[in-house]
């Protein structure tokens, strides 16, 4: 039986200071917010559970013609090592599975993915990469910002950090 | 010494003044290439005059400016579109390309043009009375692709090598913000072994959110460093060199290969959908054995055209196109060595009329061989037998210094 915790008054306070040092973070990092049109692109989003016992699985679709990726996916646990789950995936992945959704509650996953526009690709083109987590409550999409391959060569990285937890 | 030097710079002079002025132009090797696509090649559309959209938004937007903001017909536009591009995704990734299936091969060769223009009985754009609406539709596909050869596959792993550089360089360059992730990721857990509620429900949401604005702030601070300090960010680095490989990544396939092209080109001329009529048409079916830049290559072709601007056989183009059908078979034998740099091209075309017996089938030969010299520079040489019987030689030399400087003789000619 997992062990539970209430929200203290305590963890409150604790809370409130995280969010404080990171507005303060935020604050100071604003000039760099602004850059919005560099190469790194950073998704953090949420994915609920739907306690069903389904298998959760992700896929990563690729679709600008021709370009190549390579990803890492990893199952991110605060206190315990990350465990892997594809290490230098090229291109596209599909229907890859993450687990049940009862073991999955309380885990951070995390895809890091390099997309590279080829000699294949028509450019001028736009980024069109698709993440999508499927078995939970819903099937969920985590849309990129629009971005367009202006050269051969150029590349994007794309760094989604998924929350997953039973609501 | 000195006689012979000026005997040799007499000689290389000589050269130079023949390429200049002999540049032969009945003996290219063209003859037997399939259009990149029908329409254009049937309606005389030159190629920058065609918008090539690669996605739904820029299709629409070359439609919107073709006709005015939606406000009237265009005169003249041309468009070439893939339909696995605008339509169906998937299938395109880059190994993909290497798929040799049926089902991958068809669709992402596939490839259809559309032409509109309003030009006059002898092809020509105009916008007087004579003018007359001609619609032309071509297709494009592979049936038959060959793999990636040895060669490229090598390039594909080293690309995704450049790749794993990158994605490693950034994954050094996130850690060193790990302290500040770890705070909030401790928190998260926290939350997370707490009983089910819209509290706990909430608090995660609100911690998501800070740890957005983190990644956020991070990413925009990676990127300035990518962007402001090229020179010193090592992931700057990592991604200047993935690009100056993807760019020189060259794709050579290695195998037999079959590809069809169709097109038609319909005239309304009383500009009425009610009164229209075939102007042209034609078919070509390209196949053969690719070999990369390495050795041997074979490509076939036979092409039928109906109508067309002149036929082939007939050099003189005095007899009358109007309902005439012509059918051309050519075969090329290609050799290529030391890495590309040397060619030798043997091409055979057989031409006929088929409903005219008026004009006899026949045959042309070319032998092309060429070698480069250098960048740019390449020493070329054919031999051919026309249509009419003529045999026809030519030589031609680009850049005649680089020439000399191949046989390792310049400096002592340029110091005379």
């Amino acid at each position: 039986m997992a062990k539970t915790k209430t929200i203290t008054k305590a963890n409150k306070l604790k809370l409130t200071k995280v969010a404080q040092t990171l507005q303060a973070f935020t604050a100071r990092n604003n000039d760099a917010a602004s850059n919005a049109n560099g190469p790194v692109i950073s998704i953090t989003d949420i994915y609920m559970l739907g306690n069903s016992g389904n298998p959760i699985t992700f896929s990563l679709e690729v679709n600008t013609k021709g370009a190549g990726a390579l990803t890492d996916a990893v199952l991110h646990n605060v206190s315990a090592p990350d465990k892997p789950i594809v290490t230098g995936g090229q291109d596209s992945l599909l229907n890859i599975p993450l687990g049940n959704d009862t073991d999955l509650n309380g885990i951070i996953f995390k895809v890091k993915s390099v997309v590279t526009a080829t000699t294949l690709t028509p450019i001028p083109v736009a980024l069109d990469v698709d993440l999508s987590l499927m078995g939970g409550q819903a099937t969920k999409k985590f849309p990129l910002p629009e971005r367009m391959f202006n050269n051969v060569g150029d590349s994007f990285i794309l760094d989604f950090t998924i929350i997953i937890f039973q609501s | 010494m000195k006689k012979g030097l000026i005997l040799l710079i007499i000689f290389f002079a000589g050269i130079r003044t023949y390429a200049q002025n002999a540049i032969p132009d009945s003996i290219d090797l063209n003859l037997l290439n399939a259009p990149s696509n029908a329409a254009f090649n049937l309606m005389g559309i030159s190629t920058n005059a065609i918008d090539k959209p690669t996605d739904l938004n820029s299709f629409r937007i070359s439609i919107q400016n073709a006709t005015n903001n939606f406000t009237k017909f265009p005169s003249n536009y041309a468009v070439e579109f893939s339909p696995a591009s605008l339509f169906g995704k998937k299938s395109q990734t880059l190994r993909k390309f290497n798929s040799t299936d049926f089902k991958d091969v068809w669709w992402q060769s596939l490839s259809v043009s559309f032409a509109y223009s309003k030009s006059n009985k002898e092809d020509k754009e105009t916008d007087d009375s004579t003018a007359f609406t001609k619609l032309g539709i071509g297709l494009k596909v592979s049936l038959i692709r060959p793999h990636w050869n040895a060669n490229t596959m090598q390039k594909i792993d080293s690309f995704y090598f450049f790749q794993r550089k990158a994605l490693d360089n950034y994954n050094a360059r996130v850690a060193l913000a790990k302290k500040n992730f770890d705070d909030v990721d401790m928190e998260l857990k926290k939350v997370f072994t707490s009983p089910n509620s819209q509290q706990r429900t909430d608090s995660i949401i609100a911690l998501t959110a800070l740890r957005r604005n983190l990644a956020d702030s991070l990413t925009a601070a990676i990127n300035t460093e990518i962007t402001d300090s090229p020179s010193k960010s090592s992931l700057a680095i990592a991604l200047t060199d993935l690009r100056k490989y993807a760019n020189g990544m060259k794709i050579e396939r290695k195998g037999l290969f079959l590809d069809f092209a169709a097109g038609l080109v319909i005239d309304f001329p009383d500009n009425s959908f009610n009164y229209s009529l075939v102007s042209k048409a034609g078919a070509w079916l390209t196949g053969g054995y690719e070999n990369g830049n390495q050795g041997f290559s074979f490509l076939g072709i036979g092409r039928y055209l109906y109508q067309p601007d002149k036929i082939f056989a007939d050099d003189t183009g005095k007899i009358s196109t109007k309902n005439i059908s012509t059918f051309d078979a050519g075969a090329r034998v290609a050799l290529n060595a030391f890495q590309g740099k040397f060619s030798l091209n043997g091409e055979a075309v057989y031409r006929s009329v088929l409903n005219d017996n008026v004009i006899k089938p026949s045959w042309r030969f070319t032998l092309n061989a060429e070698y480069s010299v250098g960048l740019n520079q390449k020493i070329t040489f054919a031999v051919g037998k026309n249509f009419d019987g003529t045999v026809t030689k030519s030589g031609n030399l680009i850049a005649a210094i680089n020439f000399i400087k191949g046989f390792g003789s310049n400096k002592k000619i340029t110091s005379q």
